[in-house]
């Protein structure tokens, strides 16, 4: 019978050649394969979100008046609409975390070198969408620190030249933080951003698969034996495996530490102290509030902005700027730059933690 | 037709400059301020901000004067010149305008016009009328030449800002002397424990009473025994319709104490009326009961009917204060555990609250008939609030017990994937 269905299928949709070419695949094994399952959790925390997010999606209702109160009834009165969204919210940043890590094991090992700059281009892309992700979504439930953080964040995007106050406008829905601004950021949550991301994903996806995982460098050179292991099953046994760790320890994460809804925003009261963004984004909000308010003839906190715009652009055209490991050169300097960027992130996180 | 539209136009014209006023039409410069800038700096500077500068009016409206000549001729009397008025003409001089309602209907038709009338029966205006110039007359209060909306915060006037601008004679030992008044009242005022001046000045409530809300404004008098009552129940009306229909109104009459000041103020002095009234504390459940801050046995012994309902109404307000503190504590708790308590907490504020206010405030009727109904309700609110409380911590253990079955199960499974991995990985090499 189930011969039959398999046969069936085969006429028609020529399943043996995809089988065939998923059995065949196969993974190096080297000191570093363990960084490779970074990008399947991050696959599968993605999965979560979708999943998760649907969920979410069956009882959120958006706007000023009933956002709050809806993910309030999700968290109190639907059967285990806490842990859904208990998890929603923390696979978010585990997602941003997981795929952070996954860039820098790919920035250190230089696997973005030539011919993979494009999977490179697309992951940094997704990551970039992530934190799109995660700024639209922090404030659909409508509370207090959400609506703050989010007229911190959005103010910032006044300070790109010359089309600061149009993006700004763009971003709110008008010149403050409204009910317009909720309706933009969840129809870019649910609608826009996805189907973005999937079409991204779909292609770094298919880069991987049309030119497999890329080895550390050098080992391209050696005529030594190459280590490998199929991906069926090997593999994706073990990426099973590390999926249903990560599902347990979202669970235990939504039930020792749930995440908190807290008070419902309300525009005419003062901001309360304390208002911080997202972790992924403290760094760049502890960086412009550190500035002076003027260098030179610039304003401060535009030149922080124009900076950061410019390490995002490097950050995207990093494998065509250096082409050295193309070449099969490591140069020390990109080691340098990685280490750099890492410590400032991580001291300028801490410190947006430390200080108020 | 050609003459109708030239009409028209005229009038036009005329009409928009009596309406508008076009600044050409003003004096060049207006004498008053370019002399006295030099010698009165700080007047000419604080009318810029004064209300009577902001609705249009100039230095000629009150004192007189022609502004348009540059010359001592400016004040001459024969031109209306009023000069400084002394402080017996005061009340009067502002009266002019305050007093004419058809003269304040354009400026401000809600602003009564009745402030002089008033104040000739007030204390100080009894006093000014004897000739006693040291009394507060308009000025005293409300500034001279920096008088602000009295809901501006920075008028003298503000509500929040009352107390000091009376202290500032009543707290003189010097000026109240001649009068025999103590100056205390402020010190008991700003004082923590006092009830009211903590509500207006530390917590902001501009609803809590300042000096005026009790004594009046513009006919400022002491209320004396008898109106204690009345003044207080201004704003504590249901407390004093309780008090006339409980057996203490025909009592306290009798022996002619006042009403609400012989429970409420901290220390009873009924031999000096006049220190009385500014030390009302925060009642605590202590007031009430037999215990020895409590007012109950001034009067009651034990045994009597009064000991036996203060003794109860006492053990109530404690118990329910007790009770409520633990589901306090219970509310926290499942809020530190993560939970979403914030019905809990509402309920809390809007109803155990709520019910506890209506609870004391039935206490002054002083029958335990009355007072028991709202024990129940509190009771029953207070029930229902601990309930969501208990839920929610009894709901964390719940979700802790998902979390255990959850990792058992796919701890299962995780193990039969690692067998799985070392089979698979076995076969391969």
């Amino acid at each position: 019978m189930i011969d039959k269905i398999y046969s069936w299928i085969d006429k028609r949709y020529k399943i043996e050649q995809l089988l065939y070419f998923s059995k065949e695949k196969s993974v190096p094994v080297h000191h570093g394969t363990m960084w490779y399952y970074f990008g399947g959790i991050t696959l599968f925390l993605f999965i979560v979100q979708v999943m998760t997010g649907l969920f979410l999606l069956f009882y959120y209702r958006p706007g000023a008046d009933s956002s709050f109160e809806s993910v309030k009834f999700i968290i109190t009165q639907v059967k285990f609409g806490w842990l859904l969204r208990g998890i929603h919210s923390w696979s978010a940043n585990l997602m941003v975390l997981a795929a952070m890590i996954h860039m820098f094991s790919v920035f250190f090992h230089r696997s973005y070198r030539g011919p993979r700059e494009m999977t490179w281009v697309t992951g940094v892309g997704m990551l970039f969408l992530l934190m799109a992700f995660g700024f639209s979504g922090y404030l659909l439930p409508w509370n207090e620190l959400a609506f703050f953080a989010t007229k911190v964040g959005t103010d910032s995007a006044r300070q790109v030249p010359l089309i600061g106050d149009f993006l700004l406008k763009l971003m709110r829905g008008g010149s403050d933080v409204t009910g317009a601004t909720l309706s933009r950021f969840f129809g870019l949550h649910v609608s826009v951003l996805p189907p973005i991301f999937s079409f991204m994903l779909g292609l770094h996806l298919f880069f991987v698969q049309i030119q497999g995982m890329s080895e550390p460098m050098g080992s391209e050179l050696s005529h030594g034996k190459k280590r490998t292991m199929p991906f069926l099953p090997d593999f994706f046994l073990r990426d099973l495996l590390i999926w249903l760790v990560v599902l347990d320890i979202l669970i235990l994460l939504s039930v020792f530490f749930p995440w908190e809804l807290g008070v419902k925003a309300d525009p005419f009261s003062p901001a309360p102290a304390g208002i911080k963004p997202e972790w992924y984004f403290l760094f760049v909000f502890q960086s412009l509030k550190l500035l002076p308010p003027h260098i030179g003839p610039f304003e401060g906190e535009m030149l922080g902005v124009m900076a950061m715009g410019f390490g995002a652009a490097v950050l995207v055209l990093l494998p065509f700027l250096e082409r050295a490991s193309s070449k099969g050169r490591r140069t020390k300097l990109v080691d340098v730059i990685g280490v750099f960027g890492l410590a400032y992130f991580a001291v300028f996180t801490i410190l947006g933690y430390v200080i108020d | 037709m050609k003459k109708g539209f030239s009409a028209i136009f005229t009038m036009v014209l005329i009409s928009t400059f009596v309406v508008v006023k076009p600044s050409f039409c003003k004096p060049a410069s207006n004498s008053c301020v370019t002399c006295h800038q030099e010698i009165h700096e700080k007047i000419v500077a604080d009318f810029q901000e004064d209300v009577h500068a902001k609705a249009g009016l100039s230095c000629q409206d009150c004192h007189g004067g022609d502004p348009s000549i540059a010359s001592e001729d400016a004040m001459d009397k024969s031109k209306g010149f009023l000069g400084t008025p002394k402080a017996k003409e005061i009340p009067q001089f502002c009266g002019k305008c305050h007093s004419d309602p058809r003269l304040m209907l354009p400026f401000n038709p809600s602003l009564p016009t009745d402030q002089v009338e008033k104040y000739w029966t007030s204390r100080h205006g009894e006093l000014l009328k004897t000739g006693d110039t040291n009394v507060a007359t308009c000025v005293s209060c409300h500034g001279i030449h920096n008088i602000f909306p009295a809901n501006d915060a920075r008028s003298s006037v503000y509500p929040k800002n009352v107390p000091a601008t009376c202290s500032f004679c009543h707290s003189d030992n010097a000026k109240m002397a001649p009068y025999g008044i103590p100056t205390n009242q402020f010190s008991q005022y700003i004082d923590s424990t006092n009830v009211h001046g903590y509500a207006l000045l530390e917590m902001n409530d501009l609803g809590a009473p300042a000096c005026n809300d009790c004594h009046g404004n513009h006919g400022a008098l002491p209320p004396g025994v008898a109106q204690v009552g009345q003044v207080c129940t201004q704003c504590h009306s249901l407390n004093g319709e309780l008090f006339r229909n409980s057996p203490h109104k025909d009592g306290f009459d009798a022996l002619e104490i006042p009403e609400c000041l012989f429970c409420h103020q901290a220390s009873p002095e009924f031999d000096k009326p006049f220190a009385r009234g500014h030390t009302i504390v925060r009642p605590t459940n202590s007031l009430i009961g037999t215990g020895t801050n409590s007012v109950c046995i001034e009067c009651h012994t034990e045994g009597d009917p009064g000991w036996v309902t203060a003794v109860r109404m006492s053990q109530d307000m404690d118990s329910l204060d007790r009770r409520l503190e633990r589901v306090e504590v219970i509310i926290e708790k499942a809020e530190q555990l993560g939970m979403e308590v914030s019905d809990a907490k509402w309920k809390l504020k809007s109803e155990v609250l709520q019910a506890r206010m209506e609870l004391r405030t039935s206490i002054h009727s002083f029958n335990l008939e009355k007072f028991i109904p709202f024990v129940k309700r509190s009771d029953t609110s207070l029930d229902s609030v601990e309930q969501l409380g208990n839920e929610a911590v009894l709901e964390t253990g719940r979700r802790r017990t998902y979390f255990i079955i959850m990792t058992v199960l796919l701890g299962m499974v995780i193990i039969g994937l690692w067998l799985k991995i070392n089979q698979v990985s076995k076969k391969n090499d």
